[in-house]
């Protein structure tokens, strides 16, 4: 081999090591970075914590004298006497306040009474306190009112609530942002979308695999499926808008976008997913089986639904996954069909929003959230992580008529 | 005896053929949504050329020669209202086609790794990195590119004594779609490369050519007909990506931009921004944009589909 050839070869190698390095390098950079950014935020308060701030005005008319133990640790200050734990922290506009960062399970903050109605009302881990008015005594044993504030710090806050007995009145801020209606959302809008679009992708491939004539106009239904998949999500997004939208408005007395457009719209984008995975079951089943349950009399629905559609049941399974997994990522159509106002209390026919369009709205304004972004970019990762390697044991194990994928 | 088998035979044929024309329907009905979109899209897009619209007390209507061949795009704003998607439509095609370039090489010198040099446990290792990037929703590519292609984008401009808006630029949306395309085109030029018929390979090596040699000369061009149907997967995911590159991208006002660092807009964005709007003209010329986007989708499928068949034919 001459020289000239060996180095060339040498290079072409050395470029080929460098350009393939690059895939793994992104992919360690994007789980890296989404975990470093997103891991402080994860927390299962975030999953299960409203959005929207709630404020309440709350009171506790006994008198208390207990005395709660508790080992506080080092940033916290803990009131015996209360059973409460505070901290310094800020809430999301980056203002300094005073969060409870523990409650003593028998402490009188678990049945507080709410002013507005007169339910009990129990604080929780990460509300804010922000003003409070105690009764308390001075040293000659006068009554006296303490109104321990947010801003003095969480150290003072806790040396106040120890010199009162009673509470008068306490106003405390629910800590907001969280991604639970989104969460919500997001299972509704897996639950619609498959309800709509199974059965018309399962019809619709039991007749492309089983009853269709084998000719131009079949050739031409396939094309015309595949050329869903090929039409940008945004555009779905588009037609949702225009289409369902206005139709739930009527039908199901929604205004705007709700989880029903959105699972519409989806239901169609992911047709062709069923519809693909579903004929390719079917017709990976051996012809034997569908001329047997013939032979033996049974009629052709029969034979349709009590052989072909149990024997097809790991592709519809397949399509399944994928397509949630479609569901849980998908934002272009979603932004359109559904709408961006995060909302907590969750209906079918009302405006909420699905946890990808939650992180599209999170960073598309002016303050972009990176931590939660990213907290939620782990939630979603990890499920669509999972849904793959679902699909990938599926395929191995469901195998059974040994076809070499 | 023989009128009651009769009757049962009838009887199952024709509740046979009620469930048969069911399933036909459906068939028919799923098919037909493609219809539907386009349908409508196209009804809905070509309104705005066709109707009046009154802004701040003066009326107007679009004309379909500025929307399609102009270069500036303002919204609301109070002096003039234009809307001309044609610096548009050649920011989308730059930012594909460099997004392409950057694409490609990796994609196929990748896929060439995973088939042919990889040791197996190595090549299992990328494809399964390849399998995963290809899984990520495309609004986690957008987090990542605002929280690390941006400010990177932001530094490379800074060696040149460039200022950027916060690295959003057309460099920052070139990066995210090479990293969304890559997995694409990787993971069908590997099922290209590994269907590549051994005794061709065979055939090259005992005439004295070296691995590499092979590899190169021979591998790659067996399989370029396949590595092309990766590229053009690969573009209609460039052209129809909407929410990634809307995180990375700022709104140029006018344009066309041949600037690296300057600022541009795709078809996409373009249709995302001001998403607020609900009725009116800017509502409808997003279905306006909408019909481009899909007229330009459709064009680059026939033309690449038809460079794909003169390749094919040439081997």
């Amino acid at each position: 081999m001459s020289k000239q050839r060996f180095i060339k070869e040498i290079i072409l190698q050395v470029i080929t090591y460098l350009f393939s390095s690059v895939g793994v390098i992104v992919v360690v950079g994007i789980f890296i970075y989404i975990f470093i950014t997103g891991a402080s935020s994860l927390s299962w308060g975030l999953l299960v914590s409203d959005y929207n701030i709630d404020s309440y005005t709350l009171s506790y008319n006994n008198y208390v004298e207990g005395r709660y133990d508790y080992n506080a640790n080092d940033d916290e200050y803990y009131s015996s006497r209360w059973g409460v734990a505070f901290v310094d922290s800020t809430n999301i506009e980056g203002k300094a306040v005073v969060k409870v960062s523990y409650v003593h399970p028998s402490s009188p903050f678990n049945t507080l009474t709410n002013s507005s109605d007169g339910s009990l009302y129990s604080i929780t881990k990460g509300e804010i306190i922000e003003t409070a008015i105690l009764y308390g005594s001075d040293i000659n044993g006068n009554e006296i009112f303490i109104m321990p504030l947010s801003k003095n710090g969480a150290k003072k806050m806790a040396s106040q609530f120890d010199l009162g007995y009673k509470i008068q009145s306490l106003n405390i801020i629910t800590e907001g942002g969280g991604i639970r209606g989104s969460l919500i959302t997001t299972l509704y809008m897996i639950l619609f979308t498959l309800l709509f679009c199974l059965p018309l992708g399962i019809a619709s491939a039991i007749y492309l695999g089983v009853y269709a004539p084998k000719n131009k106009v079949t050739e031409i239904l396939r094309m015309m499926i595949d050329m869903i998949s090929g039409v940008p999500s945004i555009i779905f997004g588009l037609v949702g808008a225009m289409i369902f939208i206005p139709f739930f408005n009527v039908v199901a007395k929604s205004s705007g976008g709700s989880i029903l457009s959105g699972a519409s719209t989806m239901a169609i984008m992911l047709l062709p997913i069923v519809i693909k995975n579903t004929e390719e079951a079917i017709n990976n089943i051996p012809s034997h089986y569908k001329d047997a349950s013939l032979a033996l009399g049974a009629s052709e629905t029969q034979t349709t639904f009590k052989i072909i559609l149990p024997n097809a049941l790991p592709g519809i399974l397949t399509a399944t996954l994928l397509s949630i997994g479609r569901i849980i990522g998908e934002s272009a159509a979603l932004i359109f069909a559904v709408g961006t106002s995060i909302q907590d209390k969750i209906t079918p026919n009302g405006s909420s929003t699905t946890l990808a369009v939650h992180i599209w709205y999170l960073m598309g304004g002016e303050n972009p959230n990176y931590n939660t972004s990213a907290a939620i970019s782990i939630v979603i990762l990890m499920i669509v992580l999972l849904l793959n390697i679902l699909v990938k044991v599926l395929g191995n194990k469901f195998n059974r008529f040994n076809v070499s994928r | 005896m023989e009128t009651f088998s009769d009757k049962r035979i009838l009887r199952k044929t024709r509740s046979d053929k009620i469930v048969s024309s069911i399933f036909l329907f459906i068939g028919f009905l799923s098919a037909s949504f493609i219809v539907i979109i386009v349908g409508f899209i196209l009804f809905k897009g070509v309104t705005p050329f066709f109707s009046t619209y009154s802004m701040e007390d003066r009326k107007f209507s679009v004309n379909f020669i500025n929307f399609l061949f102009g270069n500036s795009w303002k919204e609301n704003s109070d002096l003039s209202v234009t809307y001309g998607v044609g610096f548009i439509i050649i920011d989308t095609l730059i930012v594909t086609f460099l997004s392409l370039v950057l694409a490609v090489p990796l994609s196929i010198l990748t896929a060439l790794f995973i088939v042919r040099i990889a040791p197996k446990q190595l090549s299992i290792v990328i494809n399964t990195c390849v399998e995963l990037l290809a899984s990520i929703p495309s609004i986690v590519f957008g987090v990542f590119g605002m929280g690390v292609i941006n400010p990177m984008v932001n530094t490379i401009a800074s060696w040149f004594n460039l200022q950027t808006p916060g690295g959003r630029t057309m460099l920052s949306m070139v990066f995210v779609l090479t990293i969304m395309i890559y997995p694409t085109i990787t993971m069908v030029s590997t099922t290209a490369i590994k269907a590549v018929k051994k005794n061709i390979i065979d055939g090259s090596l005992a005439l004295g050519a070296s691995m590499t040699e092979t590899n190169f000369k021979v591998v790659l061009t067996s399989a370029k007909s396949g590595i092309f149907a990766g590229i053009i997967l690969g573009v209609g995911r460039a052209l129809g990506e909407a929410t990634a590159i809307s995180l990375v991208c700022s709104a140029a006002g006018s344009g066309p931009n041949f600037n690296l660092f300057g600022s541009t807009r795709t078809l996409t964005t373009t249709m995302l921004l001001g998403i607020h709007e609900t009725t009116g003209v800017d509502y409808d010329i997003r279905f306006s944009v909408a019909i481009v986007l899909i007229v330009i989708i459709f064009l680059t499928n026939v033309i690449l589909n038809y460079i794909k068949k003169r390749i094919g034919r040439i081997s």
